[in-house]
C-alpha cells in the first residue's frame, strides 16, 4: 500500500505534507475561535476547511494512488456535477430515456482514459455522444421543444463530464526527461487554479471597486481579476520546479489558468442567475455545489493540457 | 423477513444507495426519534416515496412503522408486491372489500391501537411531479379517532422526478425529503378541518425554489 506513495517524487511528497499541515493548523484555530467566540462566519469556515480537507484528500489519492482510484474518484465527481445540472434544469418526461444514456456515457468516457485511447476519448463526449443524445430525442417522437433538450443534455454532457475529465487526461501525457512528469504538472494546475479563486476573491475584498458585470456577479471586480490573476503567475513561477516549463512558458500558462478561471466562473454564474438560484445543490458543506467548487477548473483544465501537449516536443 | 436483518440491509446498502446515488437529502429527519408513535403523512409522487421514508427511520421504529397501499394497484406485478410487502413493511388495504373482512380504517385503527405507527399518503394514489391532488378523508378519521397521536408532515420534492408514474427507469435526481414538527390533532375539529390542516402543514415546509426540483418542462 505504501509503495507507491513512496515511490512519488519526494517534491510531491512535501508539497503534500505542507498542504496537510497549513490545513490542520487552519482547522485547530478554528476550532479554538470557535470555542472562544462561537460566531455564524467562524463556523462557515470551520465548514469550509473541512471540505478543503475532502478535496486535498482527493486530489492526494489521484496524485499518489494507481490510476484506478482516481478513475473512481473522478467518475463520481462528474456523476455529482451532471445529477444536479439537470436536477434544476425542468426537462420534458420524455427526455428521461436520453438522460439514462448520458448518465452511462459517464464511465464509459473515464474507462477510456483509464485505457489511455486517446482517439476515442477526445471524440466520444464531442461528436458521439451529440449524435446519440440527438437520436435518442428524436426517437422520444415529441417535437415540441426537442431542439431545447437536445442543447441542454449535450451541453451538461460537455459541461460535467469531457471538461472536467482533461484534468484526468494530464495524467496520461508522456513527459521524458523530467523526473517529476505528470504528477508534477497535474499538482501544479490543482494549486494555480485553487489559489487564483483564492487570489481573487481576497483581492476583490480589499481593493476591489469596478464591478465587471454587475447583473451576474457582483463579486467579481476589476482590481480582483488583475491583482488576482499577478499574484497567480507569482505562484505559478514559485511552484516551477514541478513542471517542465521554462520561465516565460510559466508565465504564460499562469496568466492563462487566471483569466480561465474567472471565465469559468461568469459563465457558470450566467446560467445560475437564468435559472435564479445561488448554488447548484448543497454538496459540498460551505462551497454550494460540485460545479461551483470546479467552475474554474472547467475552462482551465482544457486549456492547460492542450498546452501542455503541443509544448512537450518543445522540450524533447 | 426479520426486522433486524431488514434494518440492517437498510443501514449499509439501501440509504448509502439513495444518499449518494439517487441524491435524497433528508432534512430534520431526526424529528421521528424523540417520538413512540406517529402517523407520517405525506404527498406522493413515486414509487420511492414510502422508501425513502422508511429508510430515515431507526431500527425501533422501521420495525413497528406500516406505510399503507392499496392491493389492487401492488397485486398487479410480482415484483412490486414482493418489494413492498417483504422489504417495506407495507400494510394492504382494499377499497372493494367482502362483507365479512374488516374494513380498510379499521385495520389502520387496530394497528395503531395496538402501537403501531402509520405511514400515509392521503392523495390515495401518485400525483406528477409539483402537483397535489385532492386529499382523501381516511387519514384525518384515524387521527381524529387517536388523538393521542401526532402526525408528522412530510414534503417529498423532487422524487418525482427520480421515478415518475408510468416511467420505469429509475433517474439519479437531487431530490429533498423535508420533514415538519409532529402535530397533535384537536379533536373536537371536523374531518374537513383536519384534512385541510394535513394539506396545509405540508404545503408550509415547501420553499418557492423548489419548484426548480420538482417539474418537467411542458
Amino acid at each position: 500500500m505504501s509503495d507507491f506513495i513512496l515511490s512519488t517524487p519526494t517534491e510531491i511528497q512535501w508539497i503534500f505534507i505542507s498542504l496537510f499541515i497549513f490545513l490542520a493548523l487552519c482547522s485547530v484555530s478554528f476550532h479554538l475561535l470557535i470555542l472562544k467566540t462561537p460566531t455564524k462566519f467562524l463556523s462557515e469556515l470551520k465548514s469550509r476547511t473541512n471540505s478543503w480537507w475532502k478535496i486535498a484528500i482527493c486530489v492526494f489519492i489521484v496524485a499518489t494512488f494507481p490510476k484506478a482510484f482516481a478513475t473512481i474518484i473522478f467518475i463520481y465527481l462528474s456523476f455529482l456535477a451532471f445529477r444536479e445540472v439537470i436536477s434544476v434544469i425542468p426537462l420534458r418526461s420524455v427526455d428521461r430515456k436520453t438522460l439514462a444514456i448520458a448518465y452511462l456515457s459517464i464511465p464509459l468516457h473515464y474507462l477510456f482514459i483509464y485505457l489511455n485511447w486517446i482517439e476515442l476519448y477526445t471524440i466520444f463526449i464531442p461528436i458521439i455522444m451529440l449524435f446519440v443524445i440527438a437520436a435518442f430525442i428524436s426517437a422520444s417522437g415529441i417535437p415540441y421543444k426537442a431542439g431545447r433538450s437536445i442543447a441542454i443534455i449535450y451541453t451538461t454532457c460537455i459541461l460535467t463530464i469531457f471538461l472536467p475529465s482533461h484534468l484526468m487526461m494530464i495524467l496520461n501525457l508522456d513527459i521524458p526527461n523530467h523526473v517529476i512528469g505528470n504528477t508534477g504538472l497535474f499538482v501544479f494546475f490543482i494549486f494555480i487554479i485553487a489559489f487564483n479563486d483564492v487570489f481573487q476573491f481576497v483581492w476583490g475584498k480589499l481593493l476591489g471597486k469596478t464591478m465587471v458585470l454587475p447583473k451576474i456577479s457582483p463579486n467579481k471586480t476589476l482590481e480582483g481579476l488583475l491583482l488576482g490573476v499577478s499574484t497567480t503567475i507569482l505562484l505559478a513561477l514559485v511552484l516551477r520546479f514541478l513542471t517542465p516549463f521554462n520561465i516565460p512558458h510559466t508565465i504564460i500558462i499562469g496568466g492563462l489558468v487566471g483569466f480561465s478561471g474567472f471565465i469559468g466562473d461568469i459563465s457558470l454564474s450566467a446560467v445560475k442567475r437564468d435559472l435564479i438560484i445561488k448554488d447548484f445543490s448543497q454538496a459540498i458543506p460551505g462551497h454550494g455545489g460540485v460545479l461551483d467548487r470546479i467552475d474554474s477548473l472547467i475552462v482551465g483544465a482544457p486549456i492547460f493540457y492542450y498546452f501542455v501537449r503541443h509544448l512537450i516536443p518543445a522540450y524533447l | 423477513m426479520n426486522g433486524r436483518i431488514l434494518h440492517f440491509f437498510y443501514l449499509t446498502l439501501f440509504r448509502p444507495w439513495l444518499r449518494y446515488i439517487i441524491g435524497i437529502k433528508y432534512e430534520n429527519s431526526t424529528i421521528t426519534r424523540e417520538l413512540n408513535q406517529f402517523v407520517i403523512v405525506a404527498n406522493h409522487n413515486s414509487h420511492f416515496d414510502g422508501a425513502s421514508i422508511m429508510a430515515s427511520l431507526s431500527r425501533e421504529q422501521f420495525i413497528i412503522t406500516h406505510p399503507a397501499a392499496e392491493v389492487e394497484y401492488f397485486n398487479k406485478s410480482g415484483l412490486l408486491y414482493f418489494v413492498s410487502k417483504k422489504l417495506l413493511n407495507v400494510i394492504y388495504i382494499s377499497r372493494n372489500r367482502t362483507s365479512n373482512e374488516p374494513s380498510a380504517l379499521d385495520l389502520l385503527d387496530g394497528l395503531l391501537k395496538a402501537g403501531n405507527s402509520l405511514v400515509l399518503f392521503p392523495e390515495g394514489s401518485r400525483s406528477d411531479p409539483g402537483e397535489m391532488l385532492k386529499f382523501k378523508t381516511g387519514a384525518a378519521v384515524l387521527l381524529k379517532n387517536n388523538p393521542t397521536i401526532p402526525f408528522i408532515p412530510v414534503h417529498l420534492n423532487g422524487l418525482g422526478r427520480v421515478l415518475p408514474k408510468g416511467s420505469r427507469i429509475i433517474l439519479p435526481m437531487n431530490s429533498i425529503v423535508k420533514f415538519g414538527e409532529p402535530t397533535y390533532i384537536n379533536p373536537i375539529s371536523s374531518i374537513e378541518e383536519i384534512t385541510q390542516l394535513l394539506r396545509e402543514s405540508i404545503e408550509k415546509l415547501s420553499l418557492p425554489t423548489d419548484k426548480n426540483y420538482n417539474k418537467f418542462a411542458y
